[in-house]
């Protein structure tokens, strides 16, 4: 197979297919990328740090295993990308915040341990919304890198937090990236760049060597080309971690064993997006059209609970508590976006009573949203109710009447798993994207809803064009 | 915020912080105390003419038995929060552009406390995380 174009938006199985027929080598596969995030790489501001040494190093001792029949796996020799909140040993990681540039972190993040292990070879560190956009940021501007910037069209936003991980496997950069999700991060990136994001279920993936934005909400996970990917990288991250208590115990494999899920029980709610733009609900009304030629799909409501005031009130506080430093230092005033400046000020004043009283309505939160999930195998909801905003617009202002779903904070605060593929393309040529949620440990039905839809489509074969 | 109503220049500020002088009166002036600003329930400060950071004035219904007792002074919840986060965090960056930032933000923070508050919790409603001793391996 020739390293062209084709090879860059392949999926993972597909180069896995490649490398084990000979018709490459990761050595080549990992310089064909890194040529890839070094060339276009910058145009979409999507790179931190390229580590071009090392990823060679980690390709010629993958080449040398699978040689001598060490086969690690449907990860072996195939190259990757981390969003800038991930510890690597030696290199800088700098949580996309200028003061903390040139910071250099003595150990690999428990993600990054894991894929070494399962043979993925690491080319870059990639670019991020500072802080994990947890001070309230309210445009693409938001860190030292500069705006993320979308494959599909560079005057417009990526996404956040996960800016570089979405536009690298979104401009073929990397066969995948791992981002966080706090609340939105991954879908969101994913959704604005036509690539799969999953949010897997909190506790699903260690966060040691993460930075914690909240501690009770962050959750790692991939962003890859096909939910099938998504699968094949999550069961090489997940797993428990003395280092990270709130990672569990329960096995994940993929695929799962016995016969793949080819029926499926589904549910809409009566408004998933609140005024999505016209071609969002188009896009997402062919979803479901195409949906239903596997699966039966029911009606459902939304409990009226606060899940956005809980969800805002567990992140602040969390944020207040991990991030004081950056006030009482004076680092605060050394953020790129104004409004970053001034975003963590007001959240060290949440009452201890207020985050109390946010975990015990959680609890309620939690156990609603099992009990309507329970008979279904994934809610579907548009994953976004606009395309990617324009870069230099307020993301407010943008939006508009076009108002998100309350499922996202709902999702979020319960802590259950979605993941992102995409559904077609709106106004200005840009990618929309349908989501599936499931209930906790739900991951193995969402993957094998979203890769059914898939099978079906052909939205995530698309390539965007390549910038000038 | 009302461009045509006085602003507090930051290093003045600073100066009231470092000093220990309160800044309510002030910063409502920057802020532009009013209903568009302070959202969320929060109510400027009235009452009788009082001014929040002076004592309050003697009771009168202790010298009039049966007069109409006045109406308690009252507080705006934002300012009286951006005071407090002042003396903790004083700092000559925080210009009244950011003071107002953080205003919008402490109102919206005051929204949610009080959709938390209102939501029916009983009792025996514990908080959703587990704490556990630790003894190292």
């Amino acid at each position: 197979m020739a390293l062209n174009d084709e090879v860059a938006f392949a999926s993972i199985r597909t180069l896995g297919a490649g490398l084990r027929a000979k018709k490459f080598t990761s050595v080549e596969l990992t310089e064909f990328f890194l040529r890839r995030t070094e060339t276009l790489g910058p145009k979409y501001n999507a790179v931190v740090t390229v580590l071009r040494a090392a990823a060679l190093l980690e390709a010629k001792q993958a080449d040398r295993d699978l040689a001598a029949g060490r086969d690690r796996g449907p990860l072996h020799g195939i190259p990757y990308g981390a969003k800038d909140l991930l510890a690597v040993r030696g290199a800088p990681t700098t949580w996309g915040a200028p003061p903390f540039r040139d910071r250099v972190l003595d150990l690999d993040a428990t993600v990054i341990r894991k894929l070494r292990e399962a043979g993925a070879v690491l080319i870059v560190k990639l670019a991020m919304v500072e802080i994990a956009g947890g001070l309230g940021y309210r445009q693409a501007n938001a860190s030292l890198t500069g705006p993320g910037l979308n494959p599909w069209d560079v005057t417009t936003w990526s996404g956040g937090s996960s800016s570089g991980s979405g536009s690298a496997v979104g401009g073929g950069l990397a066969p995948f990236a791992i981002g966080s999700e706090t609340w939105g991060s991954i879908l969101t990136p994913a959704g604005y760049c036509g690539i799969a994001g999953l949010r897997p279920t909190y506790g699903r993936v260690s966060r040691h060597g993460a930075m914690a934005l909240s501690f009770t909400l962050d959750k790692l996970g991939p962003m890859c080309r096909t939910a099938d990917d998504c699968g094949l990288v999550l069961a090489a991250i997940a797993g428990p971690d003395p280092a990270d208590e709130s990672a569990v115990n329960l096995p994940f494999s993929y695929p799962p064993a016995g016969d793949p899920q080819t029926r499926f029980k589904l549910a809409v709610l009566r408004e998933p997006q609140r005024n999505p733009q016209p071609e969002i609900q188009a896009n997402y009304e062919a979803a479901l059209e195409q949906l239903r030629r596997t699966a039966s799909i029911d009606e459902i409501e939304l409990p009226d609970l606060p899940y956005a005031s809980v969800a805002s009130t567990i992140l602040f506080a969390e944020m207040a508590a991990a991030f004081e430093g950056l006030i009482t230092s004076g680092e605060i005033w050394e953020m790129t976006a104004p409004e970053d400046c001034f975003g963590a000020h007001a959240a060290m004043l949440i009452p201890a009573k207020d985050y109390i009283n946010a975990f015990r309505i959680r609890r309620k939160i939690q156990v609603a949203l099992d009990e309507l999930l329970a008979p279904f195998d994934a809610l579907v909801v548009p994953t976004l109710s606009t395309v990617a905003p324009p870069i230099d617009r307020d993301f407010r202002e943008y939006q508009g009447a076009f108002r998100g779903s309350l499922v996202d904070g709902a999702g979020n605060a319960a802590g259950i798993p979605a993941i992102t593929v995409p559904s077609g393309f709106g106004e200005r040529g840009l990618p929309t994207g349908v989501q599936f949620i499931g209930r906790a440990f739900s991951e193995h039905q969402l993957l094998a809803v979203a890769a059914a839809y898939q099978q079906g489509t052909d939205w995530h074969k698309k390539q965007p064009p390549i910038p000038a | 915020m009302n461009e045509s109503r006085p602003t507090l220049d930051r290093r003045e500020f600073a100066a009231r912080v470092a000093a220990g002088t309160t800044l309510l009166p002030a910063m409502l002036a920057a802020l532009g105390a009013s209903d568009e600003n302070m959202a969320a329930g929060a109510e400027p400060a009235k009452a009788n003419g009082a001014k929040p950071d002076q004592p309050l004035p003697k009771d009168p219904l202790a010298e009039k038995p049966g007069a109409e007792k006045p109406a308690p002074v009252r507080f705006n919840p934002v300012a009286v929060q951006l005071e407090l986060l002042l003396g903790q965090y004083p700092s000559e960056q925080l210009t009244p552009e950011g003071l107002r930032i953080i205003a919008g933000k402490l109102a919206s923070q005051l929204a949610h406390s009080a959709r938390l508050g209102s939501f029916p919790l009983t009792n025996a409603d514990g908080p959703g995380f587990v704490f556990s001793a630790y003894r190292s391996p």
